[in-house]
């Protein structure tokens, strides 16, 4: 029996491919650059994935892992796995060996779907539940002909025919979501891993209950719709990429766009797509934000568009200064959004109703409840600082298999977050701390423990800890202080090059300091608040000096400046230029020039002279020539 | 080919039509193709010209950082064929808005180009690929009578193009902008009924009527220039991009400094960029630098005595600003209450007219012509 839309017995993924199915409007679901991906095809893969994995013999309790880098690819799977009642396993297709089959090995999972080519010295066949199959995906370049495909009258078929290869393999099944599948809402949807190298990597599981509470949540908190297109560049195997993307734009029958890989240097490019891409909302990380504020005012427009409603900041601390004064600077609401993956993904949310809104803050626990409590459980008062703990459907099931640290974070349905917050009388909940160990550093959670479990297997290493400071761009950087077997035994950049081969980049230590000994207690446990502090002292001893040249030429040349354009030193930033000083008229520039060049005694080359157009560019100028 | 002619409407109508029905990923490629054959039917030496310039600049700029030696050879070379096309038809008169005796926007282009070399000089950008450059110079809207317009802003406008009502609309009002400063205000007004008036008075009234047919002629000329770009300006937008005005309000400014940064704004903050820098880094002498950026700025339009006069005379107005600004401070002058307005109210005039004399200059076939203009104005003869 096919099953349609008006039937409630349906699940709610079920209702998410029917929705595709159905779709009248035109659009894509998916937008890579210039490639997108259609409704009608989600729904063809995903269904015929669902039929493979029924057919497979798996359901409920069986898991399937996924490692792609091709977002749209994942997306059909993971819908697919699950409207079959199977658990998706995402895992990171750039992390290392040694990972992936500590984690394939953890998820117990019955198949894998793996990038062709990818991950070729994991023998996944003995690491999987029964010997099970691997099934290799095809790059999307591969996986069809589009001409050909027109010509042959199949648009949509699928070519090939290895039924070890993904999307040959679902060549023999129709996409269909034939014969109802119970599926109990209490079935785990999907699994995701936050720690990853330890010899027990932490699984977080999420129901489907759980994870369409969390999506009815966001639609009707972020006012979504078929009209919305969400930006999100986040990856896939981290929730705020996955539900808060890539789920989110199919459950509300929007466009999610994800239009490149981020690098710094394309930070320009991106901005621009979201006038041309008429987005509706752009989710990102507060690291985005510092990097978008630093591009200056060329960039200011960036969200002067009458489709844009709103940035979403999320996975990390946004900065109460930095929210303010982007928010003035580029006139856009910047909603602030707190949860974990424990909560699939948000609990409390800053905005976007002016009622739930205060900057500094992460406004409200919607669709779930917020208190904090102290060491013994007890609920504090409004005001008082302690763990704040979430209870709701948005909650998760527990830790993969970990009914120990389970118990540990979830007691009467609640959730220690490990975050120690306040909850004031109207309701405003602001983060002030940390339980855990946890670094966010650039939205990711990075545990210090895996970072160093990973350099205690370099041989020359004697001892390690890793800890995170607070970085202006990426919020926290991870910090790694080691002792070797012998002092010149190796260098920081040799222990780099060791940790890449052993794990993911995003957790690699920015700075790792070589230390004869470190600080340590009477019972001989590391202190890491000294620590801490003699890391401090290496950095200001490292960049004192370049810091002294580079704030002295900077308030010469702005003190300069202000004398030449008659303003006061404070309306005088970096991007201070002719545009923006009225008094920067041509003369005024060379004047203002030949002050800097009698003030540091240098002389200006005609390359230099046509370069600087505002106060930044003189300032760079004058350091290189002082140094 | 005039930019208020219907053969140019046609154009414009077309372009725009075909434009917005083709997808979007072959735009650009469709509105290059179209600017090659507008050349090629109209001005096919300057199609050409502007393919070799398009090679140049791109093969010349492509270097990670371009270096001097190599700057001076490629911009040399488009300064060259440049200056050979304007000794060609230098002697011959024009009017306000010419450039048609040389190939077709040469000078527009050509200063496009050394844009782009010389910010790939000062690294304000890296390098683009060869469609972005090509998109960027061959630009239909600015092709005839510029502005010349700024890559930077061209290339992210082209990554944020997309549809808008309101955009099309701001073209349309800017188009009608246009043709009213053209045909209603500078033809009809200005040229036949202001000119019929101050013509009457020829034979009674010679001082006025030498007076009121300078303004008649500066008005006309302001008039005309500002109407063209604001249709250049107009079509831009009809295409998605918001091009670089090219004048605001010049008339009401109180000094000659303020004067040059609202006139022909897209030419003179190009000599400012790039040439008053330029000397001013071989010279350290703003007054040197001022002259010489005004007599390129005159060049540009024409290589021949008056305009060398024109630019000087106006590089010595600038030179002089410059030098009473460091004397002003010196001076007591009474500002308060009312004195203020008055100050504000004769700096404009003084501007105006130290402006409005300068097209003595060039308005008049020769040297000789403009001198007996001024000593009709300042009652010498």
């Amino acid at each position: 029996m096919e099953t349609n839309a008006a039937d409630n017995s349906l699940t709610r993924c079920h209702q998410v491919l029917e929705q595709s199915r159905l779709r009248t409007k035109p659009g894509k679901w998916l937008l890579e650059g210039r490639v997108g991906r259609s409704y009608g095809e989600f729904f063809d893969r995903a269904g015929r994935v669902a039929s493979c994995a029924r057919a497979r013999g798996l359901g409920v309790d069986d898991r399937a892992i996924i490692i792609s880098d091709d977002d749209g690819t994942i997306i059909e799977i993971f819908f697919g796995l699950i409207a079959a009642g199977v658990t998706a396993v995402i895992l990171n297709p750039r992390g290392s060996v040694d990972e992936t089959e500590s984690l394939v090995r953890a998820a117990d999972a019955s198949l894998v779907f793996v990038d062709d080519g990818r991950f070729s010295d994991v023998d996944f066949a003995t690491l999987l539940r029964n010997g099970s199959p691997v099934i290799r995906i095809l790059p999307p370049a591969a996986q069809r002909t589009r001409l050909f495909a027109r010509l042959s009258g199949k648009p949509n078929a699928p070519l090939g025919s290895s039924q070890e290869t993904y999307p040959a393999m679902l060549s023999p099944f129709e996409p269909r979501l034939a014969t109802p599948v119970e599926i109990p809402d209490t079935t785990t949807a999907y699994i995701l891993f936050t720690s990853g190298t330890t010899s027990q990597p932490k699984g977080v599981e999420i129901t489907h209950k759980s994870l369409f509470a969390q999506m009815d949540t966001f639609v009707r908190q972020y006012r979504l719709d078929e009209s919305s297109r969400i930006l999100n560049l986040l990856p896939l195997q981290h929730t705020d990429g996955l539900t808060h993307g890539a789920v989110l734009s199919l459950t509300c029958g929007g466009t999610l766009v994800r239009p490149m890989r981020f690098r710094v240097d394309r930070l320009p490019a991106l901005l621009d797509e979201i006038y041309k891409s008429r987005i509706t909302h752009f989710i990102t990380v507060p690291s985005m934000l510092v990097l978008i504020r630093q591009l200056g005012r060329d960039y200011e427009d960036a969200f002067d568009s009458d489709d844009f409603q709103f940035i979403i900041s999320t996975a990390a601390y946004l900065d109460a200064g930095l929210w303010q004064s982007l928010q003035e600077s580029h006139d856009v609401r910047i909603v602030n959004v707190y949860g974990l993956t424990e909560t699939v993904c948000e609990a409390c949310y800053c905005g976007p109703d002016d009622e739930s809104f205060r900057i500094g803050t992460v406004g409200k626990p919607v669709d779930c409840e917020a208190k904090v409590v102290d060491a013994d459980g007890t609920t504090l008062a409004p005001g008082q600082e302690g763990e704040l703990l979430i209870k709701g459907d948005n909650v998760m099931k527990g830790y993969f298999r970990m009914p120990g640290e389970t118990e540990n974070v979830l007691r009467d349905g609640w959730f220690h977050t490990g975050d120690i917050a306040t909850i004031d009388e109207q309701g405003f909940v602001t983060i002030v701390g940390r339980k855990k160990s946890v670094i966010i550093s650039g939205g990711y959670n990075i545990y210090p423990e895996d970072v160093t479990n990973v350099l205690m297997r370099m041989d020359i290493i004697t001892d390690a800890v890793t800890i995170g400071i607070p970085d202006e761009t990426w919020g926290e950087r991870v910090v790694s202080c080691v002792i070797l077997t012998d002092r010149d035994a190796g260098s920081a950049s040799d222990i780099s090059e060791f940790f890449l081969r052993h794990a993911a980049r995003e957790k690699l230590p920015r700075d790792i300091y070589i230390m004869d000994e470190f600080p340590r207690g009477p019972a001989g446990k590391v202190q890491l608040d000294k620590l801490r502090h003699r890391i401090e002292q290496l950095r200001q001893h490292s960049a004192a000096h370049r810091d002294s040249e580079s704030g002295s030429v900077s308030s010469v040349v702005t003190d300069i400046a202000s004398s030449v354009f008659k303003m006061p030193v404070s309306d005088l930033g970096p991007d201070a230029s002719p545009d923006t000083v009225s008094a920067w008229n041509s003369l005024a520039h060379v004047e203002f020039l030949m002050a800097l060049e009698v003030e540091f005694g240098e002389r200006f080359t005609a390359r230099e002279i046509m370069s600087i157009s505002n106060l930044g560019q003189a300032v760079r100028v004058l350091r290189d020539k002082v140094a | 080919m005039s930019a208020t002619s219907f053969i140019w409407l046609g154009w414009m109508a077309g372009a725009t039509a075909t434009y917005w029905l083709t997808p979007a990923a072959y735009r650009d490629f469709l509105l290059i193709a179209i600017t090659a054959t507008f050349l090629t039917v109209y001005a096919p030496e300057s199609a050409i010209i502007l393919a070799a310039f398009t090679g140049l600049t791109y093969f010349g700029g492509r270097e990670q950082r371009l270096s001097t030696w190599r700057l001076i050879a490629v911009a040399g070379l488009i300064l060259s064929v440049l200056v050979y096309y304007k000794l060609r038809v230098a002697g011959e008169q024009f009017g306000w808005v010419q450039s048609v005796a040389i190939p077709l926007g040469l000078s527009y282009y050509s200063f496009r180009c050394l844009h782009y070399l010389l910010e790939r000089y000062k690294g304000a950008f890296p390098g683009c690929d060869l469609r972005s450059l090509s998109a960027y110079l061959f630009f239909l809207p600015t092709i005839m009578v510029g502005p010349i317009h700024r890559f930077p802003q061209f290339n992210r406008d082209g990554r944020r193009l997309r549809w808008d009502t309101w955009k099309f609309s701001e073209g349309l009002t800017r188009l009608l902008y246009g043709y009213f400063k053209v045909m209603v205000l500078a033809v009809f007004l200005v040229s036949e009924q202001f000119g019929q008036f101050v013509g009457s008075l020829h034979d009674t009234h010679l001082w006025t009527f030498t007076y009121l047919h300078l303004l008649e002629r500066t008005f006309y000329g302001y008039l005309l220039f500002a109407g063209y770009s604001d249709i250049a300006i107009g079509f831009a937008l009809l295409l998605g991009f918001r091009v670089i005005e090219n004048f605001n309000w010049p008339f009401i400014r109180r000094n000659i400094s303020e004067f040059w940064n609202s006139w022909h704004i897209s030419l003179s903050s190009w000599v400012r960029e790039y040439i008053y820098k330029s000397v001013f880094a071989a010279t350290r002498s703003a007054a040197l630098a001022a002259v010489a950026t005004m007599l390129i700025f005159g060049l540009w339009h024409e290589i021949s005595f008056r305009y060398i006069a024109w630019g000087a005379y106006h590089g010595a107005g600038i030179a002089f600003w410059q030098w009473f600004q460091g004397m002003k401070s010196s001076l007591s002058f009474p500002k308060e209450g009312a004195w203020q307005y008055l100050w504000h109210g004769l700096s404009i005039l003084i501007t105006f007219h130290f402006v409005t004399l300068s097209f003595v200059l060039v308005l008049e076939p020769d040297l000789q012509a403009a001198i007996a203009v001024y000593a009709r104005l300042f009652m010498v003869s």
